[in-house]
């Protein structure tokens, strides 16, 4: 599954915009749902802006206790998103010294997660890159609605809302961090960055603002 | 999916949560006068989000049973089915966890064309073009992603005749192919992507041999191919660890703790 690759922007934007994950592999770590569930905790000490997992859901359809304290061995990866570098590293610190041995994949401008990686001395091991989009492009709508829609990998943020939610914003009848949280709610893994999204609606609606 | 039109008000809440616009108005009309909404079944992907959103204030939105091949929508297309193998989601851990399972080596490059992505879905005749094309090049399918069980024979690539009127919101076809081999493949991706209704995003896989950028991006660029700035990155931290068990003061405790404080 490639959910977190193929988020759309500019770089600038981006730069607020890191996914991380943590996966056990199937055969080699397959008891390992409390180290999971561990690289979240030590997450939710930053100010992520959103988390979750396809079965329980995401920060606004579920809570962080839901998740932590589940015992459904099938849950199969947890998701957190991070704004800010600086917090991305120190979480990175924090992955290092707990050395807790499961997988953890972070999302973003690769320049950016490589030098978290050099500053706490993590090798990062295997990349996937993304060479875009093609066929019928035309089909696709506005760039600054794929900005917004890409950021649910399972296609879950619609085209049909993100536009209602651009025209509620521009009439002031629901505030951009409003509007963002609505469409976060449809990202059911929790990898939609609803921080990220505000920024767009509001760039939006007041352009030269 | 389908909506039960004697109960549909014509609110049209639920069209917005459509991600393929298969929610339409039809000729019937309410007492007061909306129109009573339909779901035009073959572009409908079976995704849910319509019935997770929870929004039609009569329940009029209502999960049909769904038999085969229709099924195939719901198992590529709503991340909460899971496939007959039991693995939830469309392909496989691909890299996510390549550090424990060694998936891919140096010098090997993972494809990934995932169709349909992102937001207009495909059918399986674009992705029976995609498979046929590859398959003329030799790659073998990556044997874990679901969709390699639809193709009916490997060496043509040719999917099986009974699902091609499907549609899905998305599905990978993936491989594992030699660095060298892109000189072939990536030019025969750029040509399927001319034969095709829908769109697909393309990602390839490859192992950093100091933690840096791929050296497989110099052949991807001079192939005349773009590289996103923006991916993901395995940080390798992850190990094979047999009958794992939570220590005892575990993280039921600790998150225990939380809630009390």
């Amino acid at each position: 599954m490639t959910h977190m690759l193929h988020r759309q922007g500019k770089a600038e934007a981006l730069a607020e915009d890191f996914t991380m994950l943590t996966i056990r592999a199937r055969g080699q770590n397959d008891g390992s749902l409390w180290r999971m569930q561990k690289v979240l905790e030590m997450a939710s000490r930053y100010p992520i802006v959103n988390f979750g997992d396809i079965k329980n859901g995401n920060k606004f359809t579920t809570t962080l206790e839901t998740i932590l304290s589940s015992t459904d061995q099938a849950l199969p990866i947890l998701h957190m998103v991070f704004t800010n570098k600086d917090d991305v590293t120190r979480f990175m610190k924090d992955l290092k010294e707990a050395d807790l041995g499961i997988s953890v994949v972070a999302g973003g401008l690769f320049e950016e997660i490589f030098q978290c990686c050099r500053k706490v001395g993590i090798t990062a091991h295997t990349a996937n890159h993304s060479l875009g989009v093609f066929g019928r492009t035309e089909k696709l709508p506005s760039q600054e609605v794929l900005d917004i829609t890409t950021m649910c990998g399972h296609s879950l943020v619609t085209v049909a809302q993100t536009k209602k939610m651009i025209s509620d914003v521009k009439k002031g009848k629901v505030t951009p961090e409003k509007a963002a949280e609505k469409l976060a709610r449809n990202c059911l893994c929790g990898i939609f960055n609803p921080a990220r999204a505000a920024k767009i609606l509001r760039l939006i609606a007041s352009p030269g603002v | 999916m389908r909506i039960d039109s004697e109960k549909c008000t014509g609110c049209g809440s639920c069209v917005l949560y459509c991600p393929v616009e298969a929610i339409v108005e039809t000729d019937k009309k309410t007492a007061k006068k909306k129109a009573v909404m339909t779901v035009d079944l073959d572009r409908c992907v079976e995704c849910g989000n319509c019935l997770r959103a929870d929004v039609c204030p009569v329940d009029a939105v209502v999960q049909q049973p769904i038999d085969w091949p229709r099924s195939l929508r719901s198992a590529f297309s709503n991340p909460m089915t899971e496939h007959k193998s039991k693995d939830m989601g469309r392909g496989t851990e691909e890299m996510k966890t390549n550090e424990v399972t060694h998936r891919f080596e140096k010098g090997d490059v993972g494809v990934a064309i995932e169709l349909g992505r992102p937001l207009l879905g495909a059918s399986f005749r674009d992705v029976d073009r995609v498979t046929r094309a590859m398959a003329r090049l030799g790659v073998k399918f990556e044997p874990n992603n679901p969709l390699t069980s639809l193709i009916e024979d490997p060496s043509s690539g040719a999917l099986r005749e009974d699902v091609l009127g499907e549609r899905v919101l998305s599905t990978i076809v993936e491989f594992k192919i030699p660095e060298e081999k892109l000189d072939e493949v990536l030019p025969a991706i750029k040509e399927v992507a001319g034969r095709i209704d829908s769109v697909f995003s393309l990602g390839v896989i490859s192992v950093l041999p100091d933690g840096g950028f791929a050296p497989v991006l110099e052949r991807i660029r001079r192939l005349g191919f773009q590289v996103r700035p923006n991916g993901k990155v395995n940080l390798g931290l992850g190990r094979a660890i047999p009958n794992d068990s939570p220590p005892s003061r575990d993280i039921q405790t600790i998150s225990s703790e939380r809630r009390k404080s």
